[in-house]
């Protein structure tokens, strides 16, 4: 066994952890920011205008991510305000918050995008946002075993029916060809994996795509 | 590399991983292990009829079957590394994605991730992010040069 490149792999790692991999989150947190982030590129290539602001209205200088799923009234926590020009309805880009899907359960939603007015509505009242207000939502999952991805695949599907069958992605990190599978099957956008920096090709079909519903949005609405 | 070597190296990366509260990895790993890999199965590789019959006939149907099969031993180093690659490093690609978006283009002060009480907050920077990039991609290079010598 080579010591030496043991010493240095276990050196460069130990000081390459990011702390949100050894909180109970394990990365989730992170890889949902990151998918955040792209759907800001996304509304960028767009040239819509954003602006962060948190529960309390007012704009963010720091931006707050939610580590578990909860109310979009509750918390400081920080959403995209996104202006779709004049004449259109504002919308919000949201980290982890629950909603009511069509059998009148919540769900949470990893990543979603809802119409500003619902969203304003849920927060003067401590409501869930309605599942018809939802414009896209993305189920993001980062570095889950094998038959937990196969389960989770199967569990969008259902999500997917609950939101009623409105622009839904699934987005992983890792390469899964048989979730891949499942959901080219089930789902028209099909599967996003991997997304991850190092694989521009797959991380520009999810910005593409989140384009293109943010444009089918604003032509129609 | 032999066998022994290639045992050692699981636990050695198993053992790191522990060591740093990291072992939700192992465990997903092992999991992928304990699963085992399924593979794709030709027709032309099936054989339709039972020998006792007297008759055996292959390839009489068109569609695939699938087959589940151990890790090899190599197999599972690589299922580990490919694991610590997926995790540590980009996590570090991710944090750095972040930082660039939130913080240097649309200039706001900081990043911060919070449960319900303050205690759980954790904050990134450009600096605290740039800093585990340079490792992580030193950790990289490593890995692959691992990678190499598994696969000699």
């Amino acid at each position: 066994m080579n010591h030496q490149l043991l010493q240095a792999i276990r050196q460069a790692l130990g000081a390459a952890i990011t702390p949100n991999l050894t909180t109970q989150s394990h990365g989730f947190d992170l890889y949902e920011a990151y998918v955040f982030a792209l759907g800001i590129r996304a509304v960028r290539n767009l040239h819509l205008q954003v602006v962060y602001k948190n529960t309390d209205r007012r704009v963010a200088p720091v931006f707050l991510f939610r580590t578990s799923p909860g109310n979009i009234a509750r918390g400081l926590y920080t959403h995209a305000e996104i202006d779709l020009g004049r004449g259109k309805p504002a919308i919000e880009a949201h980290v982890g918050v629950r909603v009511m899907g069509l059998s009148k359960i919540d769900h949470e939603l990893d990543y979603s995008v809802l119409l500003k007015e619902e969203a304003e509505f849920c927060r003067r009242n401590d409501v869930l946002p309605r599942h018809n207000k939802v414009i896209l939502a993305a189920e993001c999952k980062f570095y889950t075993e094998h038959g937990v991805g196969i389960a989770m695949g199967r569990g969008f599907l259902g999500l997917s029916d609950e939101l009623g069958h409105r622009d839904t992605f699934f987005v992983m990190n890792r390469p899964a060809p048989r979730v891949d599978r499942l959901l080219d099957k089930h789902n028209r956008w099909g599967c996003f994996s991997p997304v991850v920096p190092g694989s521009p090709e797959e991380q520009n079909r999810l910005i593409g795509s989140i384009q293109t519903v943010l444009k089918k949005y604003r032509s129609c609405a | 590399m032999t066998n022994e070597e290639i045992n050692e190296w699981f636990n050695a990366l198993g053992a790191f991983l522990t060591e740093n509260r990291l072992d939700w990895i192992k465990t997903a790993v092992d999991a992928d292990i304990a699963e085992g890999i399924i593979e794709e199965v030709p027709p032309s590789e099936l054989i339709f009829k039972e020998p006792s019959s007297g008759i055996v006939r292959s390839g009489r149907s068109t569609e695939e079957y699938l087959k589940l099969r151990e890790y090899t031993d190599k197999e599972k180093l690589l299922a580990i590394i490919e694991a610590i690659e997926q995790t540590i490093i980009q996590a570090s690609d991710l944090e750095l994605y972040i930082v660039d978006g939130f913080i240097g283009e649309d200039r706001l002060d900081a990043i911060r991730f919070g449960g319900e009480t303050q205690s759980h907050t954790l904050e990134t920077d450009d600096i605290r992010a740039r800093s585990r990039h340079e490792a992580a991609e030193l950790a990289r290079k490593l890995l692959i040069e691992l990678r190499n010598e598994v696969n000699a």
